[in-house]
């Protein structure tokens, strides 16, 4: 798993002098500056737009604060280049928007272009903001009211309190969830390429597929990896010697009921979010899909696009996910230092960018391609073509990369509820270890394990860059089918496609939801 | 003949750290109910762990029914020991109903005899109609006689007990007591009962053995172990005790109160500590007696009272729960030894010094 890692840092030792100096002289400040700039304005709107969010549905009742307190987090389903496009069809010249406001205001009307810097951090903004509300809403609940009680008895105002304490010690959970928010920004490639703006991983592409230069293209995915590590460097950092403790049973914040226009102030910002990054793109999406002509529809052979992106999906899951058991398992049985290393570094996969995954992945594939075939001509005289590259196992190997860590987690916190006491006793009953896996952990993991495979598979469907760089020939998932449409303005074919795997995105919030609910 | 043999077993976790087993030798005989007692940290659930092979000893070797199963070169893997355990937490597997868990351990039995086992075995422990209930279901107590009845469905050579009482209420506990046994009498078990609570070790063992710092420091009755402890560690961790310096003369053990048998403790001049528990020290009020009542902890069934004497020594007598007098009252002591003990003058170290301590 850390071979892709190692074979980006790794690929300075043949600079691709010519097509480097090309990009050096051409682009790459530009591409440096706007990368750092995307990350930092992500992280500076998800942490506004989420922790505000958070503390307004934990301190506060209004009218509909329960709905959106789990509503809120819906754009999470929404993959950031499906919101983008959705954005840039609804405010296109001929889009709905600018055409009512044409009929109202008069022809020389004109919205400033999305396409733009400020457009792609308002489109990652809308939709990575869950991650800092989730992590925020958790800590807010769990530390607030003992520390709130606290301060307010030693003199402190609410205001003030939520100032000295309540921030301070959300820290955590704002800096992890920032840091996730970040992290997706950089990773992200079919936003940025809908909207045209360049980054590092969308020149990763670039130089792959338009120049053909595997080395340089290795190179800019070092750079951006580099990137991606000072990233998690400052998330530690910032993070400090705190964990994220939970009190016992904690009591809830007592929440203040808001009325009168504060409460409409309460309702229409969390209404407005609400709208923009789910509600409108989706029925936006609903009216395309609508709209297109069901012989169209037939055409472009959706059936068989969603049958071929979810077998795909679900040997993902099934692979990633027998890993991340045994990964797990060997752990808890033999709980080594190297088990944990690796456990600790195939977590860090999730953090890593899919276009970086990508080149390094091909890499090590195409030499034990090369080898597979001088091996199979010295046998058999005969050259077979490439075996590993182009097929899915490529495809396959880097999803396992950038997923293990979410099946990973999800499947050792099922292990982990699990007291080690159950599987001595199962031991000094006479069962061996293999055999108390199937009697004892298995069936008391199905839960966890059922879960991991639904994320594996959902997060599957929704990858672009990587699914992009190494798809076998003629392979194409939904995710892939959208960005082509969009990169071709041919909104409406975009839309069915956009929808399913909105649909599918919803499925583990309904089951986290579920799962939430069960355990109050 | 003794069914487990525990032979100069030792097992350290870090080089840089004392073992937590230290060169232990034991042995149960068929029938017999061990106690293993101890503060924690002592190395009783280690010493556990060796003999259900969960951990491999650095030295020495474990025997159970004639078979060597760890040491010399030989592990035999835990689940082939025939050994039961049952744990604090009980441990029942949580998917599985009352009777899936005691037939857990039964798959080398045919479907039939298998039922009429785990049938038998709750009738045993008196929990016939909870046999399709899960875990959770039932009460702590409950629970615990499931795991005991688990553990004896294989009808193992050694059964195993880690602390199995410590997660019930006090009253419980002394009902759950005397159950477990009275069926492991029933049953002709041999069983270790691993606990840091004299009280049940006292009920429940044949034999008690209380360790400290990985080493077993005696291994008797627990009669003996109370009257006759071994070492100054035992005394103390038995059961209150304080310890009087004293000096061998020709007419016995000179202390500050009193002087007590000396029957070949040593030549006349040889310094000791004689222990003295509680219950030995009794007390009259007296205007002019030299003794001071400086503390008085009413406890229910008893009082326990701490006298000052004049060198300002202190010593702890346990009195019926209607004693009247209070601190500051006068008194006179008189100490009254059954057994008299006595161990080589020392210098008292932290986990030794008793309750009370001397000369505040």
């Amino acid at each position: 798993m850390a071979l892709p890692v190692l074979v980006v840092l790794g690929s300075w030792h043949e600079p691709a002098a010519d097509v480097w100096r090309h990009l050096w002289q051409t682009q790459l400040g530009e591409l440096l500056a706007n990368t750092l700039l995307l990350a930092a304005g992500v992280g500076a709107g998800t942490l506004l737009v989420g922790a505000a969010l958070a503390w307004l549905v934990v301190a506060y009742d209004f009218p509909g604060r329960r709905v959106f307190e789990w509503a809120l987090v819906l754009p999470l389903a929404m993959p950031a280049y499906v919101i983008g496009f959705a954005f840039l069809a609804m405010f296109d010249f001929a889009g709905p928007v600018q055409t009512a406001l044409r009929a109202l205001l008069g022809p020389g009307v004109r919205l400033p272009d999305l396409r733009a810097g400020w457009g792609v951090v308002l489109m990652m903004t809308l939709v990575f903001y869950p991650y800092v509300y989730l992590l925020a809403r958790v800590a807010f609940r769990e530390h607030g009211r003992t520390a709130l009680e606290v301060a307010r008895s030693l003199g402190h105002s609410p205001q003030r309190a939520f100032v000295t304490v309540i921030l301070p010690l959300a820290r955590p959970a704002l800096v992890a969830g920032v840091a996730l928010a970040m992290m997706e920004a950089l990773a992200d490639f079919g936003t940025v390429s809908t909207f045209g703006y360049r980054t590092l991983t969308e020149a990763v592409y670039r130089v792959w597929t338009g120049m053909f230069d595997r080395t340089a293209a290795t190179q800019v995915a070092s750079l951006l990896l580099l990137l991606v590590l000072a990233l998690l460097a400052i998330e530690r950092a910032l993070r400090g010697r705190r964990r994220f403790t939970r009190a016992p049973r904690a009591a809830e914040l007592p929440r203040r009921t808001l009325a009168g226009w504060r409460a409409a102030a309460a309702v229409a910002a969390c209404g407005a979010v609400l709208a923009l990054a789910f509600v409108l793109p989706v029925a936006e999406l609903i009216a395309w899909a609508l709209a297109l002509p069901a012989e169209q529809r037939a055409r472009r052979g959706f059936a068989g696009l969603v049958g071929s992106t979810f077998v795909l999906a679900a040997a993902s899951a099934v692979l990633v996910g027998a890993l991340a058991l045994v990964l797990a398992y060997a752990r808890r049985l033999r709980p080594s230092r190297v088990a944990t290393a690796a456990a600790q570094f195939a977590s860090m996969g999730y953090a890593l960018p899919g276009a970086v995954i990508a080149v390094g992945v091909l890499a090590p594939l195409a030499w034990v391609d090369r080898a597979l075939a001088a091996a199979a001509e010295a046998l058999v005289g005969h050259r077979p073509g490439l075996v590993l590259t182009g097929s899915a196992v490529a495809v396959l190997f880097a999803y396992a990369v950038r997923f293990l860590a979410v099946g990973y987690q999800t499947t050792e916190s099922a292990l982990g509820r699990i007291p080690p006491t159950l599987d001595e006793a199962a031991r000094s009953l006479g069962v061996t270890m293999r055999g108390a896996l199937r009697r004892v952990h298995l069936p008391l993991m199905r839960g966890g394990i059922l879960s991991a495979l639904t994320l594996i598979w959902v997060e599957t469907i929704k990858e672009l860059p990587a699914t992009l760089l190494l798809r076998p020939f003629g392979l194409k998932t939904l995710a892939i089918e959208v960005w082509e449409r969009t990169s071709e303005s041919l909104w409406a074919e975009a839309a069915l496609p956009a929808l399913a795997i909105v649909g599918v995105g919803l499925v583990p919030l309904l089951l986290g939801s579920r799962l939430d609910a069960g355990r109050r | 003949m003794s069914l487990l043999s525990v032979t100069n077993v030792t097992r350290r976790y870090r080089r840089t750290q004392p073992p937590a087993v230290d060169g232990v030798t034991l042995s149960v005989s068929r029938g017999e109910i061990l106690a293993l007692l101890g503060p924690s940290g002592s190395g009783k659930t280690t010493l556990l762990r060796l003999i259900t092979g969960f951990e491999a000893p650095d030295a020495g070797t474990v025997v159970i029914d004639g078979r060597l199963v760890a040491g010399q070169g030989v592990t035999v893997s835990p689940e082939a020991r025939g050994v039961g355990i049952v744990f604090q937490d009980g441990a029942l597997f949580p998917h599985l109903t009352v009777d899936g868990n005691v037939a857990f351990g039964l798959h080398a039995l045919g479907a039939a005899e298998r039922r009429a086992r785990v049938r038998e075995l709750l009738a045993l422990v008196g929990l016939p109609i909870f046999a399709y209930r899960y875990p959770h279901e039932l009460s702590g107590g409950q629970q615990q006689l499931v795991a005991l009845a688990r553990a004896l469905a294989p009808a193992p050579a050694v059964l195993l007990l880690d602390e199995p009482f410590s997660n019930l209420d006090a009253d419980l506990r002394g009902q759950m007591r005397e159950q477990v046994q009275r069926i492991l009498k029933a049953t002709g078990t041999t069983a270790i009962f691993v606990t840091h609570g004299q009280d049940e070790a006292f009920a429940i063992a044949d034999r008690v053995g209380v360790l400290n710092r990985g080493r077993l420091e005696q291994l008797d009755t627990p009669e003996t172990i109370y009257h006759r402890p071994a070492t100054p560690f035992v005394a103390s961790f038995v059961g209150d005790a304080t310890f009087i310096p004293g000096i061998v003369d020709g007419t016995g053990i000179v202390t500050d109160v009193g002087t007590f048998p000396a029957d070949g403790v040593g030549p006349p001049g040889t310094g000791v500590e004689v222990m003295i528990r509680p219950d030995d020290v009794s007390f009259v009020p007296s205007a002019d007696g030299d003794a001071l009542i400086v503390q008085r902890d009413f406890r229910g069934t008893e009082t326990l009272f701490c006298l000052e004497l004049p060198g300002g020594r202190r010593l702890s007598s346990s009195q019926p729960s209607w004693a009247t007098e209070g601190v500051g009252d006068r008194v006179r002591v008189a100490v009254h030894l059954e057994h008299v003990v006595t161990f080589p003058r020392r210098v008292a170290g932290p986990e030794m010094a008793p309750r009370v301590a001397p000369g505040a």
